[in-house]
Formats: structure tokens, sequence, C-alpha cells
């Protein structure tokens, strides 16, 4: 790594102290955070989908702050080190369903170089439902395998239904993104968007789009749900073709795949209790978002038939 | 709308240059920026996509060639020259102070002549010959100057029929016959620069800053100017840049052909018009296209200028075609002898 010494030399900086050692840097330019990426190419992908994403939408993002020779990452012992601002205020999202739809809209139908990095392609596999009975019989009480077997046998019907919308709309091509993995990564700066993005690879497919919808959804109900889609729609055609691969994404049993992944390694009785829980909660939302999905998809069809 | 409020997009705007502001100033649409680390200039303006990607061009190439008579602009924190809100688009500077008062005796016109005649020698390019594009240019002018002088002569046939006539109406007919005659010679040159064009079968481009004037132009306390605003900045014939300068020198303050031929040898000892760029120059000048604007504003009551001031203005306008006239007669007289 760098030293602080060459760190705040390269970026102009005057002064400049570690906030959180390695990562968190304090300046007179304003707290500053440290990413260090092992791929460099993962490192360029980002750097331009984010400078294409602020241009298109206009919107602030963590862009890459460049050295005082223009430079957008800096090469170090443990790989490539860039620097981006660090904005902790949340963006206050009710009520501003139309400008924080627009700019999903210009997120989802972003099409860019893939430069060659790898593309997280989640793909949905029935093989993903079958798990070895002895070895979670094991971790979990004989009582809850009546419950747990209800919830696989409707996964498996899920996975049908998802699978056959999926099938139709093949030709579809699917959007590669930045993945999203919470609203809480809109932040406020001077009264405008700051979107935060996390280092993670690209990802294939609408799981983004699923969680930020489903996480629109719980938080500020079905009527400004609409009104983020009916904006969202503006930018990236969802009552068309995106809307049906996205339905067959939200009907997917991901929450289940996801929990029968992490009960398998389980030791703490406890911890099963705390991941059933959060099952419950992600399967209730699955299904109200579907319901409102539906609704929304066929409230749009009516419309475009008149 | 309060102040808060107005200033929000600033607020995004300098966030991206990393600048607190202490304290904000207003000079139309250019913000003066105080902060820790200097005093900058943002200035505010609204470009298409096309335009913006021109604009930061033609700074990149200023840079690259080495023209360092132009007023910086400075990146963003990403690298980034200007910053874009839908179709209003910012650009930061450093503030430059403009001097008046200058170390030693300093002629701003004098400056700006050479410094622009510098930019059009380093940006001089020969363009592919092509007689339908220069016919085109020729035509589109001709059409645009033989309908403004119609408009002008029904203006006069009808100011003619009225009992009473305006001090400003008696004004442009007292002059009318001479702003035809001037008409008539800015089609001579328009016509000798055609010709000659089409004999030497080339024609050459030069980057013109597209509005040289005072106001676009800073100058230190040592008498050097910084071009600044290259907004409406074109590849075309030098003859257009030098026309938009003269006529805004002309209108700025009392001038003598003297003068006019004083500034015209000092563009030229650094680049050199052709015979036929300085019969277009010379087009340009002497087309009265300034006072038929007056015209248009007293018909149109735009301008909200009372009769007095409307008299005045064109009066003055007048006394810079007759100026115009005599300049004209001076560069050809020296060029034939």
């Amino acid at each position: 790594m760098l030293s602080l010494y060459e760190l705040l030399d390269s970026y102009g900086f005057k002064n400049g102290k570690w906030k959180v050692n390695g990562e968190l840097l304090e300046t007179e330019k304003g707290l500053k955070r440290l990413i260090l990426w092992t791929n460099e190419k993962d490192a360029r992908w980002h750097i331009h989908w984010r400078d294409k994403l602020s241009e298109k939408t206009d919107c602030l993002t963590n862009r890459m702050i460049q050295t005082i020779h223009g430079e957008r990452m800096i090469l170090c012992d443990a790989g490539w080190i860039t620097l981006h601002d660090e904005v902790s205020s949340l963006f206050p999202f009710r009520s501003r369903e139309k400008e924080f739809g627009a700019f999903l809209g210009k997120y989802f139908s972003m099409e860019m170089d893939e430069f060659g990095v790898d593309i997280n392609d989640p793909l949905l596999q029935e093989e993903s439902l079958n798990y070895p009975m002895k070895q979670i019989g094991n971790r979990i009480q004989k009582s809850e395998l009546h419950f747990f077997e209800a919830i696989r046998k409707e996964s498996l019907i899920r996975l049908a239904k998802a699978k056959s919308i999926q099938e139709e709309h093949a030709k579809v091509k699917t959007p590669v993104v930045a993945p999203i993995l919470s609203l809480d990564q809109g932040k406020l700066i001077f009264e405008k968007l700051y979107w935060q993005h996390t280092n993670h690879n690209p990802e294939r497919g609408y799981r983004s789009l699923r969680t930020i919808l489903s996480e629109w959804l719980q938080r500020y109900g079905q009527s400004s749900f609409f009104a983020l889609l009916n904006e969202i729609n503006n930018h990236f055609p969802l009552s068309q073709e995106h809307g049906k691969k996205l339905l067959a994404d939200c009907i997917a049993p991901w929450e289940f795949i996801e929990f029968i992944q992490h009960i398998q390694t389980l030791n703490d009785p406890n911890e099963y209790a705390v991941w059933k829980e959060k099952l419950t909660y992600q399967w209730e939302a699955s299904r109200e978002l579907v319901k409102a999905l539906n609704k929304w998809l066929d409230v749009t069809r009516e419309k475009v038939k008149v | 709308m309060n102040i808060q409020v107005q200033q929000k997009p600033i607020g995004s705007v300098l966030f991206q240059y990393d600048l607190s502001p202490e304290k904000i100033e207003s000079f139309g649409k250019v913000k003066k920026i105080y902060t820790a680390n200097g005093t900058f200039a943002l200035k505010e303006t609204t470009m298409t996509e096309d335009e913006s990607d021109w604009f930061i061009h033609i700074h990149r190439r200023l840079e690259r060639i080495g023209f360092h008579y132009v007023v910086p602009i400075l990146p963003t924190k990403y690298g980034d020259t200007i910053v874009r809100h839908g179709k209003v688009v910012y650009y930061l500077m450093p503030w430059y102070e403009d001097n008046t008062q200058f170390r030693h005796p300093v002629y701003p016109e004098e400056v700006m002549v050479e410094e622009i005649a510098k930019l059009h020698g380093l940006t001089e390019r020969t363009q592919e010959y092509s007689e339908e594009v220069l016919k085109e240019s020729y035509m589109t002018l001709k059409k645009r100057w033989s309908y403004r002088r119609l408009e002008m002569e029904r203006y006069v046939e009808k100011t003619e029929g009225n009992v009473y006539l305006s001090p400003f109406e008696l004004t442009f007919l007292t002059h009318f016959n001479r702003t035809i005659y001037m008409a008539e010679q800015a089609e001579t040159h328009l016509n000798s620069w055609i010709e000659g064009a089409k004999e030497k079968k080339s024609f050459r481009s030069v980057l013109c800053h597209g509005k040289p004037s005072r106001k676009h132009t800073c100058f230190d306390q040592y008498g050097t100017a910084y071009f600044l605003n290259f907004e409406k900045a074109v590849l075309d014939t030098p003859s257009r840049d030098m026309a938009l300068m003269f006529r805004h020198f002309f209108q700025s303050r009392p001038w003598d052909e003297q003068e006019g031929q004083h500034w015209l040898q000092l563009y030229e000892k650094h680049f050199a018009f052709f015979d036929e760029e300085r019969h277009l120059f010379m087009s340009y000048l002497a087309f009265p296209e300034s006072i038929y604007q007056s015209v248009d504003a007293y018909q149109n009551k735009d301008k909200k200028l009372t009769e007095v001031q409307a008299v005045t203005q064109l009066e003055r306008k007048v006394l810079t075609m007759n100026r115009i006239q005599r300049f004209m007669a001076s560069v050809f007289d020296n060029n034939e002898n």
C-alpha cells in the first residue's frame, strides 16, 4: 500500500490523516474513501460505468477522483487504489419517484463494453433446491422439517413458473449493471442524489432491480411503487419485454436458495432461527412484490389496449 | 425563490471541484467564487451535447497547440471539463482580474488584434477546394443582403408616405442612399472574394473565437490579454473573426481610418490576409447591417429607447459607416499603390 504521505502527495491534499487506517482519509477537502482493487479490469469497468452513469443521469456518484497527474487509479504493491468521496447523509426518497425512477430507468438501460471482466450471472437451477436432508436434519428440529418441505415444494412451483416466463422471453437482452444492494446507497449532496456504488463485479439480470423495487414497496407502499415503475418505464421499457423478465426474476425463489446455502453451514441453532425469520420476511416481501408488479403490468397493458 | 434554493445547483457543481465557497458574487452568467483555495469564475451557459463536445475539443486543441492567451478551464476532481445539468452547462476558471491600468502604455485593441492573429496563425488550415461550398456561402450571404435591402427600401417607401416624419425616420432617410452605396460596396467586395478564391482554387480556415470583444478578454497588469468564452468558436475564414473584432472596436470608442489601418497592419504582421480574404473582410464590414438593426428595433419598439436615444444611436452608427467607408478606401488605395 501507499504511505499516507505518498497518497496526499498524489492527490494534491495539503493536510490529511487516517480516520480509519487504510480506508478512510480525512482531508481539507472532506472525507475520502480508499478502495483497493485486486483486478485492474474490475476497477476500469467501474470507472467507465460510473463516468457514463453520471453523464447519462446528471446524478453524482462515487466516481474515482483523479490524481494531480490526471490518473483515476494508482498502482501499488497490493493492487490498484482508487479514491472516492465519503458521503453519509441518506437521500430522502419519499415523494421523489420521478427523480429516482428516471435514475433507475437510465441505470438499467445503460449499455457499455464489458472490458473482459467476470460478470456475475446467477442461474436458476432446480438442483439449487435439492439439499442433503441428512446434513440439514442434524441441524434443525424434526418439527421444522415439515415447514421446510412445504416451502421447498412451493419453491419448485415458483421456479418452474419463473423458468417458463424466462424461456418465453429468452430473446430479450438482459441488462448488465453495477450491483445494487440497497436503497441506502442513495446519499444526499446539496439536495441532489449521490449514488454510492459497491465495488462488486458487474452482474447480469434483474436482481438489483428486484431488490430495490421490493425495498421501495415495503417502505413507501403500492401507489408510490406504481409511480416509480411508471417513471422507470419512460427510460427502460418495463411495460414491454423487460417487465416479464423482471416478473420471472421476482417469482424465482431466490430467498429459499440463499436460505439453503446458509443453513448447510450453520453450527449454532440460534442462527437457524435468525435465518428462518429472514426467509419468512423475504418470502412475504417477494409475494407482495410479485402481486404489485403483476397488477402494474396488467394496468399498463390495459392502458396500452385503450 | 430564496437565496438558499438558488444556490443549491451551484453547491452540487462546486462539490465536483471540491470547493467550499466562502462568498459568491454574481456578474451576469458568471459567479465569482471566493474559497480558501483561491478565487474562481464559474460560468453558466446552455449548450447541446454536440456544442459542449466541440467546446471541450477547442480547449484541448488550444492547449495542444500552445496558445496560452486563454483563461484556462479547470477540470473537476473527476477530470471533466464541464458539468452538465440537463441543458445547462457549468465550467470553472481561475478568476483573472481584468486590469485597465498597466505598468507601461498598453492599447488593448492592439494586443487583441495581435493575439487573435497568433491564434489564426496557429490554427490555419487549407481546406479542400469545393466550388459548391464557396458558391453556397456566397449565395446565402448575397440573398440575405438582398432581402435586407428590400426590407429597408419598403420601410423607406412607407416612411416617405408619412405627412410628418419622426426625427429617427428623417435621419434614416437622409442617410439611406449612403447605406445603399455601402451595401453595393459590400457586394462588390464579396464578388471580388469569390472570383479570387475561384481563381486560386483554394481557401483556408482558422479557429475563429466567434465573439472577440473586450468583454471576452482579461488583461493582466503587464498588458497581456487572455481570451475567454470560446463557446461560439468555429472553424471559418479569418475574415469573419476580424470583421467581428473590428465592428466591436468601432462601437466601443471613437476611431479613425488611420487607427483602423494600424490595427489591420498589426494583424497582418503576424497573419497576412490573402487578397480575396481582405475583400471578404471588407465586405463584412461594409454592409450596413448595424444601421438596419436600429431600424428593426425602432419599428418593433423592442429596445424601448426614447426617440432621442434612438436618433443618437443611429447617428453614431452612421458616423461609423462613414469611417468604414474611409477605412475601406484607404486600405484598397494602399494595396493598389
